[in-house]
């Protein structure tokens, strides 16, 4: 997997951690949470450092308007949409991440 | 539903290899039968997630849990590991019942923390922990979680 997905992935997953533990019912449960709050965030903000300036801009674009800005691509159908990657350009190899061309979303392919 | 329908028979492990607790995790996750790359994404959450504060609870229980994108529905796994092992829990007694908890960040049922809760009430029950430390089939599995609503 391209590791800005990864990257990109680990830090919608962080993001969620953090709200589940500010989350009442989830500290009603009874799980140890005392600081780590803060230190999500600060794990949240080295990620983010990681990422790079000019993709999180775009993620956060795509994050703002879909709930789901990253979404799995299965056998090239976009999992956001469900409208088919065009072929001829999933075999091009490139560090950037794929969008897909009809939702605007950031693909990641899965088996 | 009841906790029971959360749970499938492929992913219980009445009997975890693992030595220490980096490795429960890894065969916990590896009881969902992920492709590689979501498994290990999977685990360094769940390690991160452990590095917060541990998800042992005290009883002989741990209950890791996190939501990620690697999944796309709401899936529970049970393992025992008869001989416990360390897991950092609260009490700083060994860990032998594990459930493992992974939801989707977006999940229309909403169901990840009414589970979670669920399976940490039904641990605080020291008689359920016992009907599950002598189970010695999956089947026997289910007809402790059964009584379960």
């Amino acid at each position: 997997m391209n590791s800005t997905i990864e990257r990109l992935i680990a830090l919608r997953d962080l993001r969620q951690l953090k709200r589940d533990l500010e989350d009442k019912s989830y500290g009603e449960i009874g799980f140890e949470t005392d600081g780590a709050v803060e230190a999500l965030e600060a794990e949240i903000q080295s990620l983010k450092t990681e990422i790079g300036p000019r993709m999180l801009r775009r993620y956060e674009k795509i994050a703002a308007k879909y709930e789901r800005p990253l979404v799995p691509m299965r056998k090239g159908v976009c999992y956001g949409c469900f409208v088919r990657f065009p072929t001829a350009k999933l075999s091009q190899v490139s560090e950037e991440p794929l969008t897909c061309e009809s939702c605007g979303r950031l693909l990641y392919r899965v088996p | 539903m009841k906790l029971i329908d959360f749970f499938n028979k492929d992913e219980i492990s009445l009997d975890l290899g693992a030595a220490d607790k980096d490795a429960a995790l890894r065969e916990m996750v590896g009881l969902l039968e992920l492709d590689p790359n979501a498994e290990e994404m999977l685990y360094k959450l769940l390690k991160k997630r452990e590095n917060l504060g541990s998800t042992g609870i005290g009883k002989g229980v741990a209950i890791p849990h996190c939501r990620s994108l690697v999944v796309d529905r709401l899936r529970v796994a049970y393992g025992r590991k008869p001989g416990g092992l360390d897991f950092d829990a609260v009490d700083a007694k060994p860990v032998h019942h594990f459930f493992l908890i992974v939801a989707p960040p977006v999940e229309i049922s909403n169901q990840y923390l009414p589970i979670l809760g669920k399976i940490a009430q039904f641990c605080k029950n020291t008689k359920n922990l016992q009907r599950l430390g002598q189970i010695r089939s999956t089947d026997e599995f289910f007809d402790v979680l059964g009584r379960i609503e």
